[in-house]
């Protein structure tokens, strides 16, 4: 008999084995895992996108690296959607993008065509605490929020006694977003949290020139631009100094996400080698190549350009086993239709640029799931704002109707069965939808990474509803 | 005389003790005791209990740093640059204190963004500090960083392990010696 992964995970959980991928596995448990995947990437198209937007590529094509440009959803015929359809008034600046791909990122995985999500606000940091944790909610958008179950993060570091360093949660927007980065179970809690960051916030040239001490500089072509200098040794001589005065220091109020001594250290020469570049290229390069031509041919990043970037560079530096993308671009529609269609070129560019970066890195290639899905999809209908000759006007979200529910996932790596499914009947007490959810995209992460179980039992002990794995789309 | 001081004054002034072991020493002599008395638990401050430090703010660390190592509060001016000319190219504002709250708000745990603050900080114009050549008693410019940033002395430990690292380490010098302390949960706690 043959095992597939389907195979084992099934007669696991009927032989009650359940606990194999539990948080008290010990190391030699996960060698049994039956994915090939080793790493799990969550990109969260966050903002809000709508299915016809997207699939049904009703304004053109927009989003031709991940679904090429027949429509993928019914209702929107089945010829080429030709290009995205800016109004003809619009100030489109010059975009950036490559050449699209001549076969779409979408053959090469496993695209859920009608994923549903089903529960809790369709708002920013509710969508993506969901992408963490798995978990529907109503959390507030406060900066003391919490992820409203344990997440990716604390899941994975717990079970496998990992540094801060193995799980990242990257995001376009700061202050409340911090939210992501843990919940305040007790169990798990800040100390197994990801290491959040908002590369937008934090990646700025502003920080070399305001610490300067000077407040010109002159662009002779001589004078290097201004740099930190901090260098690995002088960090390791005065962390151990640091060492010396925090021994005899009480431990800090807990209750906040710390990075440990070494943890800390790493990401500080991870920062330092970006501000400490003189080119100013470790805050986004050219050669990046997605975003806004800008006068005189230089590169200006949106904030979801920065962000992929960055966790390009991340993920080179540390493979972390966990990660998460929060972008961004596309919420601009609330007031601008056209900038919507302009986000969704951008961040199809940026999910291409990072699943190629990953398959051709060492260490990440063919060994990372990575799984890309709207944190919630845009109402049905427009909301007036800046209207186009086309008919179009904003688009806002948050009421709950079908756009902004009616989402899709698509999923990459080595573990998935390239094709695109619609699956209904999907059971389960609680689940009105029939269809496969949002929650179930986190669950099969989850347990790609050996802490399905884990998952399960902590929503369910929250009383909520747990997400299934996607069987249909494993090989 | 605890009770009488402020109470982190005290707070301080009893780990710093605890940390010298002259309380573990003072206790010696009772360890010959025979007679043991029943005694209510007891506290030192006036608030009952003991508290763990809480993390400063990164506006309050941005604002702390600047007065401690620059010696001026932050401020707004208007960053330039010029071509070799002299001819202005861009102008934008630079509000320090809320540019870099800005930065380290948008980390999860500011401290690795911190340290590289300080150590821009330190590189500043505006910051002139002495080669380590230059420092004939490091002993004594220990002593000063410890006064100037903790408001104290530093133990005997402490001295001994920065001047042996001061010793041993060609990296360790002035601007290491004022990064350990800033970076220290003491510095960066209240």
């Amino acid at each position: 008999m043959t095992w597939s992964r389907r195979s084992f995970l099934r007669a696991a959980s009927a032989l009650g084995l359940g606990a194999l991928a539990g948080p008290f596995v010990p190391r030699p448990a996960r060698a049994a895992s039956p994915f090939k995947a080793k790493r799990v990437v969550v990109v969260g198209v966050a903002g809000g996108l709508r299915l016809s937007e997207s699939l049904g590529m009703a304004e053109g094509a927009t989003m031709p690296n991940l679904f090429g440009d027949i429509p993928l959803v019914p209702g929107f015929g089945d010829s080429p959607a030709g290009a995205p359809q800016f109004a003809p008034e619009y100030p489109l600046p010059p975009l950036a993008t490559p050449t699209p791909l001549q076969t779409p990122l979408y053959t090469q995985g496993a695209l859920v065509t009608n994923l549903r999500y089903a529960e809790g606000s369709p708002g920013h940091l509710q969508g993506s605490a969901c992408l963490v944790s798995g978990a529907y909610n109503n959390i507030d958008n406060r900066a003391d929020a919490r992820a409203p179950s344990p997440t990716l993060f604390e899941l994975y570091r717990r079970a496998n006694n990992a540094p801060a360093t193995d799980a990242w949660c990257l995001s376009v927007l700061s202050g409340f977003f911090r939210a992501l980065q843990s919940s305040d179970d007790p169990e798990y809690g800040p100390r197994f949290g990801g290491t959040w960051l908002s590369p937008p916030a934090v990646m700025t040239p502003i920080v070399p020139l305001a610490l300067s001490g000077d407040r010109e500089f002159t662009l002779d072509g001589k004078s290097p631009l201004p740099t930190v200098g901090d260098h690995s040794d002088e960090i390791q001589a005065a962390r151990a100094l640091t060492r010396v005065l925090d021994g005899n220091a009480p431990a800090p109020a807990k209750g906040a996400f710390r990075l440990s001594p070494d943890e800390s250290d790493a990401v500080e020469e991870h920062l330092a080698a970006i501000f400490g570049d003189p080119t100013f290229n470790g805050y986004f390069p050219d050669s990046f190549g997605i975003g806004i031509q800008g006068q005189g041919g230089d590169l200006q990043g949106t904030g979801d350009a920065i962000t992929t970037y960055h966790a390009e560079r991340i993920l080179k530096r540390f493979q972390p086993h966990v990660m998460m993308l929060s972008l961004f671009d596309v919420d601009q529609a609330h007031a601008d239709f056209n900038a919507y269609l302009m986000g969704q070129v951008l961040v199809d560019a940026c999910v291409r640029h990072l699943w190629e970066t990953i398959q051709s890195t060492d260490g990440l290639k063919d060994e990372t799931a990575l799984i890309v899905l709207p944190e919630h999809g845009r109402q049905l209908f427009f909301n007036g704002n800046n209207p186009d000759s086309l008919g179009r006007s904003g688009l806002d979200h948050g009421g709950g109707d079908d756009g902004d529910r009616d989402v899709w996932m698509l999923a990459l790596g080595p573990d998935f069965k390239p094709g695109v499914y619609s699956p209904t009947g999907v059971e389960q007490e609680g689940r009105t939808s029939g269809r496969y959810e949002t929650i179930d995209a986190i669950a099969t992460a989850a347990t790609i990474l050996g802490t399905g179980d884990a998952m399960k039992s902590a929503l369910e002990d929250r009383d909520l509803r747990p997400g299934l794995l996607i069987e249909d789309i494993l090989q | 005389m605890l009770s009488r001081l402020p109470l982190s004054s005290a707070r301080r002034a009893l780990r710093t003790l605890l940390a010298l072991g002259c309380l573990a020493t003072a206790a010696v002599p009772l360890a010959g005791c025979t007679t043991t008395y029943e005694m209510d638990s007891f506290t030192v401050g006036d608030d009952g209990t003991d508290r763990a430090p809480e993390p400063i703010s990164n506006s309050q660390f941005v604002r702390g740093v600047y007065v401690d190592v620059l010696g001026r509060a932050p401020d707004v001016y208007e960053y330039t640059f010029k071509d070799a000319s002299g001819a202005e190219l861009l102008a934008f504002p630079i509000q320090e204190q809320k540019n870099l709250v800005d930065v380290l708000d948008g980390m999860g745990d500011p401290a690795p963004m911190r340290a590289v603050l300080c150590a821009g900080l330190l590189g500043s114009a505006e910051v002139s500090l002495p080669e380590k050549a230059e420092v004939t008693d490091p002993a004594g410019f220990i002593r000063q960083q410890f006064r100037t940033l903790l408001g104290r002395e530093p133990n005997t430990y402490e001295l001994s392990a920065f001047e042996q690292a001061w010793a041993d380490s060609e990296a360790t010098g002035p601007r290491t010696v004022i990064r350990a302390i800033l970076g220290s949960q003491e510095y960066q706690s209240r």
